[in-house]
């Protein structure tokens, strides 16, 4: 047996949903392998969804058991496997999930809560509050900083919430970051989210309002710069944005 | 043995690592890093941290690893290096854990003797190799472009196991000294491994011990185990290395063992890491234990530090 075929062999002992036993080894000796490897993986994608899994846990465990067997973690780090975890998840045909995770919600949830260990974990900026907010100036994003788009207002589950959320009128776009070591959100318009991504393709702030100003103009709106640089400034002020 | 390979590719650590010798340690933990932080001193003369668990990564881990730096020697071992791998090593993990062990004043970095990817799958866990010869090479050679790549000594350590390969060729002290010596490399001898590993499979841990180059240990650990299976008379017959209960005596009395045959080599003792991962006790509580491992080493080594 060559070591290919023996890796091939092990991961089919310890990650498909039943187990491949191994020929002419005690089969007690694999199964602690198969409880060790699949207990830690499965705990650290369980730990990084607390919610979406108290809200579904059959569902939850039934997904995660999918995840290993189909699309195992090939991370070296293992704070990434709730990434990976997610990312997949949310990249599943719904009609191939159990019933609760059909909504888009609780791929939604899972993205959002494995999103906070990414950012509390994450380097961050140093952080300035002089300098003015002016056309030419140029807004970095703090590094622990991340954007997503979600339907579901997922950011308003609790330890409370018994059901998952319903979809929301608009797109919920958050801000999500972290500051004095604790992982803060915000809701951000749609307009600010659009300066935010201009601001990390290295655009200043009169040419992502230039993009805003077209846009509105091809819809037939006006944008609310006063609004806009507000809001800029107290994200600014919080640490999610510097100069 | 591959005396040659040896010769050209020798980064065992020599000098460089003396100041640590006949010392003990203490795993930088989340769980109890507040508190080691905080205390007057310890017994601990150095800190280990696993890269992988830093890289990239500020917040409060960040900081408790800034300030244990200003505070102690830090000690990098990997727990996902896979020297035996199929996959290729991966070469943005690589170059940021060179810029680690930089920053980090690094004298070796050391990582398991195992498998942890199979197949391109990451299981996060130590599995045992084949001791045969196809994996002494491959492992040899991964160790070489590894080392070589980081600029740095490699040390591997010899992992627990609760089964092992019906292929297998070699013995497991053998197929450890023969990594080494083809690799080149420094050893990280986990005496609670030895421990395990002889309870397990049946082996004597003294001759284990015996048969290692032990001139190539740079670094020892120990730890607590759990017994998972007894027989009738209520013997051990299977341990889990959990890293999650105290050092039994029998371990103690295995390090002494180990400090000991280092001494009637002429060596001195390779500073001692105390591991604890899980159930981790009150600071006082492992400070004793690291007391205890201090003057273990002492005793073996013929001269006590302190």
């Amino acid at each position: 047996m060559t070591l290919a075929s023996t890796e091939a062999a092990l991961r089919a002992l310890l990650l498909g949903r039943e187990p491949t036993w191994l020929a002419g080894v005690d089969r007690r000796r694999q199964r602690v392998y198969r409880d060790l490897v699949r207990s830690n993986l499965l705990n650290t994608i369980e730990r990084a969804c607390p919610h979406a899994r108290r809200l579904h846990r059959a569902d939850f465990d039934d997904v995660a058991a999918r995840f290993l067997a189909e699309a195992p973690p090939t991370t070296r780090l293992v704070r990434d496997v709730p990434a990976q975890f997610t990312a997949w998840l949310m990249q599943q045909e719904p009609a191939t999930l159990p019933s609760s995770a059909r909504s888009g919600a609780f791929g939604e949830l899972c993205h959002f809560e494995a999103l906070e260990i990414e950012v509390t974990m994450s380097e961050t900026g140093r952080h300035q509050t002089a300098g003015a907010v002016v056309d030419d100036a140029v807004f970095l994003l703090d590094p622990s900083a991340r954007l997503a788009l979600y339907r579901h207002p997922v950011h308003r589950v609790t330890s409370t919430t018994t059901a998952l959320p319903a979809a929301a009128a608009q797109p919920v776009v958050l801000l999500c970051f972290q500051r004095a070591e604790q992982f803060v959100v915000d809701v951000v318009s749609p307009a600010v989210a659009k300066l935010l991504v201009c601001f990390s393709q290295g655009q200043t702030l009169g040419a992502g309002l230039g993009v805003l100003r077209a846009e509105a103009a091809a819809a037939g709106t006006v944008v609310d710069v006063a609004r806009v640089r507000a809001d800029l400034v107290d994200l600014r002020w919080r640490g999610a944005l510097f100069l | 043995m591959n005396h040659r390979a040896a010769t050209l590719r020798d980064r065992s650590v020599g000098p460089m690592d003396r100041t640590l010798r006949g010392t003990v340690g203490l795993g930088l933990r989340a769980a109890l890093a507040d508190e080691l932080l905080a205390a007057d001193g310890s017994a601990a003369s150095f800190i280990e941290v696993a890269p992988e668990n830093h890289l990239g990564v500020g917040g409060r881990r960040g900081r408790l690893l800034a300030m244990a730096r200003e505070r102690w020697p830090v000690v990098s071992h990997g727990l996902c290096g896979d020297f035996s791998g199929a996959a290729p090593v991966d070469d943005d993990l690589l170059a940021a854990l060179k810029v680690f062990l930089r920053e980090n004043g690094a004298r070796w970095y050391s990582d398991h003797l195992c498998l942890t990817h199979v197949a391109g799958a990451e299981t996060h866990d130590l599995l045992p190799l084949p001791f045969t010869a196809e994996a002494i090479s491959r492992a040899s050679r991964r160790i070489r472009e590894v080392q070589d790549r980081l600029e740095l000594p490699i040390a591997v350590e010899n992992v627990s196991a609760y089964l092992r390969h019906p292929q297998d060729e070699l013995d497991e002290a053998s197929f450890v000294s023969s990594v080494v010596d083809e690799a080149g490399c420094s050893l990280l001898l986990d005496v609670n491994n030895v421990y395990v590993n002889a309870v397990n499979f049946g082996f004597d841990p003294q001759a284990y011990i015996r048969a290692l180059p032990l001139e190539r240990v740079v670094q020892m650990h120990v730890a607590g185990h759990l017994v998972e299976e007894r027989d009738d008379d209520g013997v051990p017959t299977l341990l889990i290395d959990t890293h999650g209960a105290a050092i039994i005596d029998p371990v103690f009395a295995l390090l002494a063992f180990t400090v000991g045959e280092m001494r009637r080599r002429g060596l001195l003792p390779a500073p001692v890491l105390l591991e604890r991962d899980h159930n981790i006790p009150p600071l006082a509580e492992l400070e004793l234990e690291l007391q205890r491992l201090q003057a273990v080493v002492d005793a073996g080594a013929g001269e006590p530090r302190r």
